[in-house]
C-alpha cells in the first residue's frame, strides 16, 4: 500500500511534469529567432538619450537585478528602469560612447532572458 | 500503525493532489519560476555576479534504530556562494556548519558536538529555456557536482561522492512550479546519524517539487521593487537501503530586487526509515544577497 503510493505520487509528478513541459513547446529556435533580429542593424551606436527595450522571462525582482547589473556595466549607460509587468527595460544613456543595439542585446543574453525587440525615439 | 495509516492516507490526498494540480496547470499554462527554500530552480545568476545564501536550519529527530541515541536537536548554518559563468552555466560552493545533541539511551546529560559537514561543489546548466511573456518562462537545467569529504570525523561521511540531476522551473503570473530529481552515489561511508538522510552509506535520490505563489503585488509596475511569495514545498529523500521520507514544508518568501528572506517549516507526511532516525520537524530562516 505504501509503495503504492509512492509510485503512484512519482509518476503523477512526472506524467505532470511531462505534459507541462510539452505544452510550452519547444522554442530555443524561437528565441534565437528573436535574439538574431534584434542584433540586425547593430553596429552602430544608438542615437538619442534613451532606448527602450522589451524583454521577457523576468518573473521575479531579482531576475530584473540580473538585467540592470548587465546594463549599467556597459559603457555610454547612465541609468535603467524595468518595469516586470510589461517588460520593458527603459535606458538612459549618456551624451558619448553609447552602446550598439548589439551590446545591449548581448547584456540581455548574459543577464538570462529574452530581448524581444528594442525602440528608440 | 494509526499514525502510518494516516501518513499513508494524507500521502494518497497529496499525491491526488500534485496530479490534480499538474494536470490544470498544462492547458492553462499556470506555474511559477521563483526559486524556492529547500528545493532547486532552474534559475541562476547572470554572468559576472554572485548570490551569498545563508540559511539556518534547525531540525529536530527521534531515535536511531541502530544505537541507543535519541532525541536529536541539529542546528545548520548552511553556505552558499554561486557565480555566473555564463548566462546559461553557473557554479555554487556550499559549506554547512553544524551544531548536534542528542541523549546516548534513557536520561542523562545531552551529548553535544559541533563541525563542518561535507561540502558540496555544482554546476548547473540550463539546456531549455522558453521565456513566453514578461514574467513567464519554462526552464531546465541540468545539475552534477561533488559532495567533498569535510575531514570532520563526527559529521563527514569521509568519501566523494558524485551526483547529478534535473530541474524544471515553470512561472506564469502569480504562479510558479519547480521540480527537480538528484542522484547521489555513494562512493565510501556514511555520517553517523544521517539526520534528514542523504548523506549514509547508501546512494540516494533527492526529489523535490514546490509551488509559489505571488501574494503581493497582484501584477508588477515600474514601481514594483519587491514580492511576497506563499511557498509549500514537498522535499524527500530515498535511498539505495529501502529508507524513504517525505516531508512537507510552507513557507513564506519576500524577494527585493537584490535581496531574499525566507522561512518555512518542515513537517513529515511520509516516513519509512529502518537505518536513520525519524526526523519530528524542521524549521529554516534564510538570507540571500546578490551582488
Amino acid at each position: 500500500m505504501k509503495r503504492t503510493s509512492l509510485t503512484l505520487m512519482t509518476v503523477g509528478l512526472l506524467t505532470g511534469s511531462l505534459v507541462l513541459f510539452s505544452a510550452t513547446g519547444c522554442e530555443t529556435t524561437q528565441r534565437a529567432d528573436r535574439d538574431h533580429a534584434s542584433m540586425n542593424d547593430a553596429s552602430g551606436a544608438i542615437e538619442g538619450s534613451s532606448v527602450t527595450m522589451v524583454v521577457h522571462g523576468m518573473g521575479c525582482p531579482l531576475c530584473a537585478n540580473n538585467v540592470d547589473r548587465q546594463l549599467k556595466a556597459l559603457p555610454g549607460v547612465s541609468d535603467a528602469s524595468i518595469d516586470l509587468g510589461s517588460g520593458e527595460v527603459k535606458v538612459q544613456l549618456a551624451d558619448e560612447n553609447r552602446p550598439t543595439r548589439s551590446q545591449l542585446a548581448r547584456a540581455i543574453q548574459d543577464s538570462g532572458f529574452t530581448l524581444i525587440r528594442i525602440e528608440t525615439p | 500503525m494509526l499514525t502510518m495509516r494516516f501518513r499513508a492516507s494524507l500521502l494518497s490526498v497529496w499525491s491526488a493532489a500534485a496530479v490534480v494540480v499538474a494536470a490544470l496547470a498544462a492547458p492553462s499554462q499556470y506555474a511559477s519560476a521563483q526559486e524556492a527554500i529547500n528545493s532547486p530552480a532552474a534559475t541562476q545568476p547572470s554572468r559576472g555576479t554572485w548570490v551569498l545564501r545563508n540559511q539556518f536550519r534547525y531540525l529536530e529527530a527521534r531515535a536511531d534504530p541502530r544505537s541507543d541515541a535519541r532525541e536529536f536537536r541539529q542546528v545548520t548554518i548552511w553556505n552558499s556562494l554561486a557565480y555566473g559563468i555564463s548566462s546559461d552555466l553557473s557554479a555554487s560552493f556550499e559549506l554547512p556548519v553544524v551544531h548536534r545533541s542528542f541523549r546516548d539511551g534513557k536520561g542523562g546529560p545531552r551529548k553535544r558536538d559541533t563541525g563542518i559537514a561535507d561540502m558540496n561543489a555544482t554546476l548547473k546548466w540550463r539546456i531549455y529555456q522558453d521565456d513566453f511573456g514578461p514574467i513567464d518562462t519554462s526552464r531546465v537545467s541540468l545539475l552534477g557536482g561533488l559532495q567533498i569529504r569535510s575531514g570532520d570525523s563526527e559529521f563527514t561521511s569521509d568519501s566523494y561522492d558524485p551526483f547529478v540531476g534535473a530541474v524544471w522551473t515553470y512561472v506564469h503570473g502569480r504562479h510558479g512550479v519547480n521540480a527537480s530529481g538528484r542522484y547521489k552515489f555513494n562512493t565510501g561511508g556514511g555520517t553517523e546519524f544521517n539526520l534528514g538522510g542523504g548523506d549514509g552509506s547508501a546512494d540516494a535520490l533527492l526529489y523535490d517539487a514546490s509551488y509559489l505563489y505571488r501574494l503581493d503585488p497582484e501584477t508588477y509596475t515600474a514601481e514594483s521593487k519587491g514580492a511576497w511569495y506563499a511557498v509549500v514545498e514537498f522535499n524527500g529523500v530515498y535511498e539505495t537501503n529501502g529508507d524513504n521520507e517525505l516531508m512537507i514544508a510552507p513557507g513564506i518568501m519576500y524577494e527585493a530586487r537584490a535581496w531574499t528572506v525566507e522561512a518555512s517549516f518542515q513537517l513529515p507526511i511520509w516516513q519509512e526509515l529502518d537505518h536513520r532516525p525519524e526526523s519530528r520537524f524542521g524549521m529554516v530562516v534564510g538570507l540571500r544577497l546578490q551582488f
